[in-house]
């Protein structure tokens, strides 16, 4: 007996605590906010404020708890905020408030319309999922948060494995398997066999042509599909098996993939045939991916060649956070960071011509091509190499971006010893870095 | 991890698998927890019972409001099954007319900002509409029955209230 229970209790601490990278939690945490972000941002909350109380049939939770139906003026508050919560808990910016402000402005937002004629059963798991993440480390990783914590402790190595963030993303997965099992279940208990072997989903499809759901199917193959008994009967049993076989994705790799893809389907199926939306329920499937084998996989099918040689001055305040950011944004690992204190050797031997003194005043990057890069334009290189910089890339050649870039930083760089740096400061070499067109430094030569 | 955050990750796990398990073996919905019954119920005969909001237009003409848009925030789904549920109350037929007199508001007043590009509606008629089901809907215009259930006061055309 207490043998079981011990091979029981490992058994729950390896499903739930199993030390994993915060990788994937991060990303997954990106992942699943952005695309709901987008989706909610235009949606528009307040109306329900203006719907008649006849209308009003109060769920459990606003029942219970006596939560009213607030006016307009306060729901558009509550809907900006909210919002503003996805954002920020996308991005990874002051996670813990930002992903329990969405976890409770999304309880009372997604919630609010239940209370009026049907409650839908397409948000309540992200509901769930706000929650586990409001009290999760999601935004130890792939956040702004980690990369202000970078800046400030530049010397940390990244954070080692940790139960804290496998538990979240375990549960988050198990609410979701729970979701297709009840609904799996709740068919099996109340209709049993006929679910499957009688015309009820021929006639289900029949029915949603007459304008039922909230919304139309999207094509007209339901109709199609009607008209093929067979085709109809074994779309209910390919529903059902889905539906109450899916936690076993939870525990068989080799399942995982046929029961997360029929999950899937099964959203888009219903969405195609039938009409009913439930596209935010998609997101979630994000946390079935293992991100961090993603990106090692991704990246040792990278071609190994550097893309540039980032030469910072490693005593100076400023510049070592700003490296301890970029290698943090380095995902495929393509930037070499050369101090110019710890390996001067190594750099003249390389580029002999660089000199040292407009290495300390200006970051330099030399690419794949030799071509050498100073202060702003290193970034602008940079913007090429990184991935995130993609997104700022074109901006970064816009007038007058490049030109207030440069100014803004000569202005830091000269001012940065006086300002930022920690350690003594190497001598001033003005003038010297970033000529007038920025791509190539005069005082390298 | 300390033991603090192993209490508050055990306290979540415990508390959605408990929530689920409660529902589903109850078959009760404590949303966010659900036992998610919908389709669940075996249709065994090909006909369909369902409300349906027809505005009534200056001219007399009768169209049905199938669109989201019409009837925002409410829609095709919620909105039926809500009225359903409010005619079964004890004073079920003022608060019906009342609930579709509210559609009708909202449908010319949203009309109003151009959010709608429907025609003006004098009133709202609700009718339960049955039919029996053909391949793609193609009676949908010609329900076996149609029993009207409630109708609101026309609105006044200028100011857009209601007449007592």
């Amino acid at each position: 007996m207490t043998g079981l229970f011990s091979t029981a209790r490992r058994g729950w601490m390896r499903f739930w605590f199993e030390p994993s990278a915060p990788t994937c939690l991060g990303v997954s945490r990106l992942l699943f906010f952005l695309p709901l972000a987008a989706f909610y941002i235009p949606h528009d909350f307040s109306a329900w404020a203006s719907v008649s109380p006849d209308f009003y049939q109060p769920i459990w939770l606003f029942d219970r708890f006596r939560i009213p139906v607030f006016g307009p003026a306060v729901l558009v508050v509550l809907q900006i905020g909210w919002k503003l919560s996805l954002v920020l808990a996308c991005l990874g910016l002051f996670t813990r408030v930002s992903t329990g402000a969405v976890a409770v402005f999304g309880t009372y937002l997604l919630g609010l319309p239940h209370n009026f004629g049907q409650v839908y059963h397409f948000d309540a798991v992200l509901v769930l999922a706000f929650w586990i993440l409001a009290f999760s480390r999601a935004g130890d990783a792939w956040s702004i948060d980690s990369l202000i914590r970078a800046a400030r402790q530049p010397q940390a190595s990244p954070l080692p494995p940790s139960p804290e963030y496998t538990w979240p993303t375990q549960l988050i997965l198990t609410a979701l398997s729970l979701v297709f099992f009840a609904a799996g279940i709740a068919k099996l208990w109340t209709s049993g066999a006929d679910w499957v072997l009688s015309d009820h989903i021929a006639i289900l499809l029949r029915r949603v042509q007459y304008h039922i759901s909230d919304a139309d199917p999207l094509v007209n193959w339901g109709g199609h599909i009607a008209e093929i008994p067979i085709a109809a009967r074994l779309l209910a049993l390919a529903t059902v098996v889905t539906e109450t076989l899916y936690p076993l994705a939870l525990f068989s790799r080799r399942l995982r993939p046929l029961l997360v893809l029929g999950g899937i389907g099964l959203i888009v199926g219903i969405r195609l045939l039938m009409g009913p939306t439930f596209e935010q329920f998609l997101t979630i499937n994000v946390f079935w991916v293992p991100w961090d084998r993603v990106g090692a996989w991704v990246t040792a099918r990278l071609p190994r060649r550097t893309g540039i040689a980032v030469i910072f001055d490693g005593a100076c305040g400023l510049c070592r956070p700003t490296v301890a950011v970029l290698r943090r944004l380095d995902l495929l690992r393509r930037v070499e960071f050369i101090d110019v204190h710890a390996d001067w050797t190594t750099i003249s031997r390389r580029f002999p011509s660089l000199s040292r003194e407009a290495c300390l005043a200006d970051m330099h990057g030399v690419g794949a091509d030799g071509r050498v890069h100073a202060g702003f334009d290193t970034y602008r290189a940079l913007s090429r190499i990184l991935p995130l910089g993609w997104l700022v890339r074109p901006f970064l050649y816009l007038p007058p971006v490049p030109w207030a870039g440069r100014r803004l930083y000569r202005r830091i760089a000269d001012r940065r010893h006086a300002s930022a740096c920690a350690l003594p400061a190497a001598p001033r070499f003005r003038g010297a870095g970033v000529g007038k067109d920025g791509a190539e430094a005069p005082g390298s030569r | 991890m300390s033991t603090r955050r192993l209490l508050v990750a055990h306290f979540l796990i415990l508390f959605v698998l408990a929530g689920s398990a409660y529902d589903i073996a109850t078959r009760q919905e404590h949303w966010p927890f659900s036992n998610y019954p919908m389709f669940s119920t075996v249709h065994r005969e090909p006909v369909l019972s369902w409300l349906r909001l027809f505005g009534v237009t200056s001219d007399g003409r009768e169209i049905p409001l199938l669109s989201y848009n019409e009837l925002w925030p409410l829609d095709q789904s919620r909105l039926p099954l809500g009225l359903r549920r409010v005619a079964d109350e004890p004073d079920g037929a003022a608060r019906l007319q009342r609930a579709i007199t509210d559609v009708l508001v909202r449908y010319n007043a949203r009309r109003a900002t151009g959010a709608i590009t429907g025609p003006e509606l004098q009133a709202i008629r609700l009718y339960k509409v049955g039919w029996t089901l053909e391949p793609f809907a193609a009676n949908l215009d010609l329900p076996t029955t149609r029993v009207l259930m409630a109708e609101s006061p026309g609105p006044d055309a200028r100011t857009g209230r209601l007449q007592q």
